[in-house]
C-alpha cells in the first residue's frame, strides 16, 4: 500500500513540475510562425475576418460579412506597409467589460498593441498607459470633433475610424395622423413640446417622444446636447471641476421632464437600449427619439417613413452636441511593436479608411474630405449628421480625474429622479453637485 | 523452559525485534511514510499559498496604500482608505444593504429549503423528479438566470407588468424603483440557491435514525412534535453548516446585482461584492477596495465565529 502511495505521491509531483514549467502549444501554420504578431482588439464593426469570411455554413448574418470585408481591407492595407506582421484580432467586448479586461490585461503586463473603446482614452493617457499618436499632416483631416475625444493634455492618443452626434429623428406616419406637416420638424423646444404632445395624444400606447430614462450611460449622453445648449455642463472646460448644479442644467432638466411626460411610463427604465427602441420607436410608437447616425440603418430595417433633423434648440440658446458613436483606436505603451501599432493605428484616419468604413456601414465617416465630399454630395439623413458635426465646440463626455464610476452613478440617479419623479429639480441638481464634489475630493 | 519473562497473561514475552535493515539506516518506515505524506500535501499547501495566502496578504498590504493598480507607484496612506470607509454615507451604505440583502435571502432561502426538504422526503411517486426541478436553478448560471429575469421584468412586454395589464392592474416601473428592484434580487438570489440548501437538508433529513421517530409514536408524539423534538435537534450540526455555507454566499452577492441593477437604482442594491469591483475596476482605487474587502473578510469571520460559537455549542 505504502508503495503505491509513494508511486501516487510520486506522479502527483512530476505532473505538478511539469504542468509549471510548461508552456502553450500553438499550432500555426510555418508561414504565420515567421511573422510578428500584433495583437489588437476589435468591436463592431470591425470584426475578425476569419471569423465571418471562411463561414462555409453560409449563415454568417450579411451585416456581419460587410463588416468583415471593411476589417480585411484596412488589415491589407496595414499589411502593404507591414507584410512581416499579421494582425491577430481580440474581441473583448465593449464598455465597461473591454476597460475591466484592458486593465487586467495591462496590470498582468500581457496587454495587447492596439486597443479599441471610445470614452476612456484620457482617463488611460493620464494614467500613462497610451503612447501619443503623431499624426503629421492626418492630424488637419480628421474632424476635430470626433479627435477631441481621444486627447489628453494637448496630444493625441487615439485615432477615431467612425463617429456620430445626436440628431432627432421623427416619425412621419405618426406626424400625420397627428395632424403636423410631416416636412416641418420641430426647430425649437417648444415646438418640440408641443408636437409631442399631440402625438402623444393619439393615445394606443403611443409616446410622443421617447426619452432615454433609465440608470445608464445612454441616457447622460442624450442628455448633454439639451445641457449645453444653455450653458450647461458635466463639469468644467478643463474637466477638473464638477458642474452639475448650474442654471443651464436647471433650465435642461426642467424642460426634458416635461418631455418625458409625453411618453408611455417606463418605456425606456431598463437600460437595455434595444428593448425600449423596439418597444417605441421601431414599432411605430414614438413620434421622436435622438439617436445617432447608426440609427438610419435601424430604421430603415424597420420601414419606418420617418425622416431626421438638427435637435430643436432652447429658447436663448445655441445649437450644440456630444460626440458618441465615436469608435477609437490607441497603442499600449506595453507594446513591444510599438511603431508597426502606431502606424496601423494611423491608417483608420486616412481618407482611403475613412470611404471604406463609410462604404460598408453608412455610419459617420471621420475624415474631413470623405464627410465634405462623399457624404454631403450623398445627401439624405446621414448629411444632417455630417453638417452637425460642424458645430464648434463638440466634445465627448467628461473624463473625471477621479471615481469616475462613483461620480456617473450620482449623475444616473440626478437624470432618473430629475425626468421621472415630481421632485425639486434645483434640490436634485445640488445634493449631486455636493455628492460629486465630495468624491472627486477623496 | 524458555529464555522469555513470564508476563502478566502467563505468555512469555521478548524485546521488539528491529524492522529488517532499520537499524543504521536514514530512511526509516517513519520517515518514509512522513515524505509520502508531505508530498501528497505539498502540492496542494504550494497551490494554497500561492493562490490563497498570498494574494490574501497582499489585499491587507495594498489596503493601506493609494495605488491605481495597473500603473504608477503605490503611495502609502496608512489608514485614509479605512477613514474614507467609515466617513462616506456611500460606502457605510454599502455594509447595510449587503446585511439586509443577504440576510433576507439567507432567511427566505433557509425557511425554503428545509419546508421543501421536509416534503421531498416523503415516500412520494416521482420524488427524484421534483428533486431535480427543485435542484435545476442551481446548475443554470446566474448569466442566464439574470437574462430571464431581465425579460420578465421589462417594463413594455415583460411578463410581470403582462400579468398586471392581465389583472386590470396598472404596470410598474421595476427598474427605477428602489424597493422592487431590491426584492426581485432576494427574489432570483433565493430562487437559485433554494436547491443547494435544500440537497443539505434532505441529505440531513435522511441521516436520521428511524428509530427515534419510532420511539416518539410509541410516547405518542404527533407530527407536529416529531418535528420540534426528533427533526429539528437532530437537524441541528446540519443547520449550522447551511447557516454557515448560506451565510457567506449570501453576502457575498454579485452577479445578480451586476447583470440586474448595476447597484441601483439609486444605489439601493450596491452591496459589497459590487463595490469592491466597482472601486477596483471602475474607479481604480485599489487601495480602497483592499480596505473594503479586508473590513468585509472580518465581518464574515466575526459571524462565522459567532455562528460557530454560539450555535454549535448548542449542537455539542
Amino acid at each position: 500500500m505504502s508503495r503505491v502511495l509513494r508511486i501516487l505521491a510520486s506522479l502527483v509531483v512530476l505532473v505538478s513540475v511539469l504542468a509549471g514549467s510548461a508552456r502553450p502549444f500553438h499550432a500555426s501554420t510555418a508561414a504565420a510562425a515567421a511573422k510578428k504578431v500584433l495583437v489588437m482588439t476589435l468591436a463592431n464593426p470591425y470584426v475578425d475576418p476569419a471569423i465571418y469570411l471562411n463561414d462555409k455554413t453560409k449563415k454568417t448574418d450579411p451585416a456581419d460579412y460587410s463588416n468583415a470585408q471593411l476589417t480585411k481591407r484596412i488589415f491589407a492595407m496595414f499589411y502593404k506597409m507591414h507584410p512581416d506582421y499579421v494582425i491577430k484580432p481580440v474581441n473583448w467586448g465593449w464598455s465597461d467589460a473591454l476597460r475591466q479586461k484592458i486593465l487586467l490585461n495591462v496590470a498582468a503586463g500581457t496587454g495587447p498593441d492596439v486597443i479599441t473603446g471610445e470614452d476612456f482614452f484620457p482617463e488611460f493617457a493620464r494614467d500613462g498607459i497610451l503612447v501619443p499618436v503623431e499624426l503629421g499632416p492626418l492630424q488637419k483631416e480628421i474632424a476635430p470633433a470626433t479627435l477631441s475625444v481621444g486627447m489628453y493634455d494637448g496630444k493625441t492618443y487615439a485615432v477615431p475610424a467612425e463617429s456620430g452626434i445626436f440628431e432627432l429623428f421623427y416619425n412621419k406616419t405618426l406626424f400625420k395622423q397627428a395632424g403636423l406637416d410631416p416636412n416641418k420638424p420641430p426647430a425649437t423646444w417648444d415646438q418640440w413640446l408641443a408636437d409631442s404632445k399631440k402625438i402623444a395624444a393619439l393615445g394606443h400606447g403611443i409616446s410622443g417622444t421617447a426619452t432615454e430614462v433609465n440608470t445608464g450611460l445612454g441616457a447622460s449622453f442624450r442628455l448633454a446636447p439639451f445641457m449645453r445648449q444653455v450653458g450647461g455642463d458635466f463639469t468644467s472646460k478643463d474637466g477638473m471641476k464638477i458642474t452639475f448644479n448650474s442654471p443651464g442644467n436647471l433650465k435642461a432638466f426642467t424642460f426634458l421632464r416635461q418631455l418625458t411626460a409625453t411618453q408611455v411610463p417606463g418605456l425606456s427604465s431598463a437600460t437595455d437600449e434595444g428593448k425600449w427602441f423596439a418597444a417605441g420607436w421601431w414599432a411605430n410608437k414614438a413620434g421622436f427619439v435622438v439617436d445617432g447616425p447608426w440609427e438610419i440603418a435601424s430604421s430603415q430595417q424597420f420601414k419606418l417613413n420617418f425622416g431626421v433633423a438638427p435637435l430643436p434648440v432652447a429658447p436663448g440658446g445655441h445649437p450644440a452636441n456630444v460626440v458618441v458613436g465615436n469608435q477609437m483606436f490607441a497603442v499600449m505603451k506595453a507594446s513591444k511593436n510599438q511603431q508597426a501599432a502606431l502606424d496601423l493605428v494611423r491608417i483608420f484616419g486616412t481618407e482611403a479608411a475613412s470611404r471604406l468604413n463609410y462604404k460598408y456601414t453608412g455610419r459617420l465617416p471621420i475624415n474631413l474630405n470623405v464627410l465634405n465630399n462623399d457624404v454631403m454630395k450623398a445627401g439624405g439623413p446621414i448629411s444632417v449628421f455630417a453638417e452637425g458635426l460642424k458645430v464648434p465646440g463638440i466634445t465627448g463626455l467628461p473624463a473625471y480625474p477621479a471615481n469616475p464610476a462613483n461620480i456617473w452613478d450620482i449623475f444616473y440617479n440626478l437624470q432618473v429622479a430629475a425626468l421621472a419623479t415630481n421632485q425639486p429639480i434645483a434640490n436634485l441638481l445640488a445634493t449631486a453637485q455636493s455628492n460629486a464634489e465630495a468624491q472627486l475630493a477623496q | 523452559m524458555s529464555n522469555g519473562v513470564i508476563g502478566q497473561t502467563g505468555q512469555p514475552t521478548f524485546p521488539a525485534a528491529p524492522l529488517v535493515g532499520q537499524q543504521g539506516r536514514f530512511w526509516t518506515r517513519a520517515r518514509r511514510e512522513g515524505l509520502t505524506g508531505w508530498l501528497l500535501v505539498g502540492p496542494v499547501m504550494v497551490y494554497y499559498a500561492v493562490m490563497g495566502l498570498i494574494p490574501m496578504g497582499a489585499v491587507v498590504v495594498l489596503s493601506f496604500v493609494r495605488w491605481t493598480g495597473f500603473s504608477g507607484s503605490p503611495e502609502w496612506v496608512w489608514l485614509h482608505n479605512y477613514k474614507l470607509l467609515w466617513d462616506f454615507p456611500l460606502y457605510r451604505d454599502v455594509f447595510v444593504h449587503t446585511l439586509y440583502i443577504g440576510g433576507s435571502i439567507l432567511l427566505a432561502s433557509l425557511a425554503i429549503s428545509f419546508f421543501i426538504a421536509l416534503l421531498l422526503n416523503a415516500r412520494i411517486r416521482g420524488r427524484g423528479i421534483y428533486r431535480t426541478i427543485w435542484y435545476l436553478p442551481a446548475v443554470v448560471s446566474f448569466a442566464i438566470t439574470s437574462q430571464m429575469w431581465n425579460a420578465f421584468l421589462d417594463p413594455t412586454n415583460g411578463l410581470f407588468n403582462t400579468i398586471l395589464r392581465w389583472a386590470g392592474q396598472p404596470a410598474i416601473n421595476w427598474q427605477l424603483s428602489a424597493f422592487w428592484m431590491t426584492f426581485w434580487i432576494i427574489v432570483l438570489s433565493t430562487w437559485k440557491g433554494v436547491g443547494g440548501t435544500m440537497i443539505i437538508f434532505l441529505a440531513g433529513l435522511q441521516g436520521i435514525d428511524p428509530t427515534l421517530y419510532e420511539a416518539g409514536k410509541i410516547d405518542g408524539a404527533n407530527r407536529l412534535a416529531l418535528l420540534r423534538y426528533v427533526t429539528l435537534p437532530s437537524l441541528r450540526p446540519v443547520t449550522v453548516f447551511a447557516v454557515i455555507s448560506g451565510m457567506l454566499g449570501a453576502m457575498q452577492i454579485f452577479e445578480p446585482v451586476q447583470l440586474l441593477t448595476r447597484g441601483g437604482p439609486f444605489d439601493s442594491t450596491t452591496v459589497v461584492v459590487y463595490s469592491i469591483y466597482k472601486n477596483a475596476f471602475l474607479n481604480s482605487s485599489f487601495g480602497l477596495a483592499s480596505a473594503m474587502s479586508v473590513v468585509f473578510a472580518l465581518l464574515c469571520l466575526a459571524f462565522t465565529v459567532f455562528q460557530l460559537t454560539v450555535v454549535g455549542r448548542r449542537t455539542d
